[in-house]
């Protein structure tokens, strides 16, 4: 019979959370290059394990939630959940009227999506309407 | 900070890219549920209806979640048991079961779901946040 002892598995996890800071990054610079703000590697590594490690914070465990919760950051702001600007972002990550922490942030992101798409439909009215008139 | 007119296209696509991590985790150790349940709550003109909650019951334990922009809630990891849902924000004659799929796609860790369609009367509180 093969043990796996618990401090195996915690090495384990220690090259799987460093593997997936590493991801991370190059998820960042996949989608975000064009709104980065000018910084070096290192720092930008820092936000982004700093980020991370809140998203722990909300309960979010699983690294689609984790994903999710540092794609907001990039998007509205690293500290977006503390900003008084964004209260209902934080209502939606502490509401209590769902269980699991990544259905919240999946739901989160749902409704970041829908309100931009609004934004969107907006802008294209207004340049529109500017054009005609 | 306000998002940026590119602020879609970037959160789309990084939104599906954050989909290819479902269930991942940094445990060195997996899962071993497989079954899910999703229901789908529409009005009486076929509109989703977004942010009802849902609950989801079995023995000693209760799950609640909401609806998303396309009336959709999913319940993930759950073990191969009998579940009861109720829509807990409406009364019982405001909404009706049309529809139940069993699906089986092969070994993930979605492999086996159960959909629900649901028709309902649209509560008051079915507005954005």
């Amino acid at each position: 019979m093969l043990t796996i002892r618990a401090s195996q598995l915690a090495l384990l996890e220690q090259a799987r959370v460093a593997s997936f800071s590493d991801d991370m990054q190059a998820h960042v610079l996949r989608h975000f290059s064009n709104s980065l703000p000018d910084i070096d590697g290192i720092t930008l590594q820092l936000a982004i394990d700093q980020t991370l490690l809140r998203a722990r914070e909300y309960g979010l465990e699983n690294r689609a939630s984790r994903c999710r919760f540092l794609n907001l950051a990039l998007i509205y702001g690293w500290q977006f959940d503390t900003d008084p600007q964004n209260a209902w972002m934080r209502e939606m990550l502490r509401d209590t009227e769902v269980s699991s922490a990544d259905d919240r942030i999946r739901l989160l992101v749902d409704e970041c999506l829908y309100r931009l798409r609004i934004e969107e439909q907006n802008r294209r009215l207004r340049s529109n309407f500017a054009v005609s008139a | 900070m306000s998002a940026s007119p590119n602020s879609l296209s970037a959160l789309t696509a990084a939104e599906d890219s954050a989909k290819q991590q479902a269930f991942a985790t940094d445990s060195a150790v997996l899962p071993c549920q497989k079954h899910a349940i999703e229901i789908v709550v529409w009005n009486e003109s076929d509109q989703p209806l977004a942010h009802i909650p849902v609950e989801l019951r079995r023995p000693m334990q209760v799950s609640r979640s909401k609806t998303d922009s396309s009336g959709l809630v999913r319940f993930d990891g759950l073990p191969d048991e009998s579940y009861q849902y109720t829509l807990p924000t409406l009364d019982a004659d405001a909404w009706e079961q049309i529809r139940e799929t069993n699906v089986a796609t092969g070994n993930g860790p979605d492999a086996q779901w159960t959909s629900a369609a649901v028709k309902a009367a649209a509560p008051q509180t079915s507005s954005h946040p």
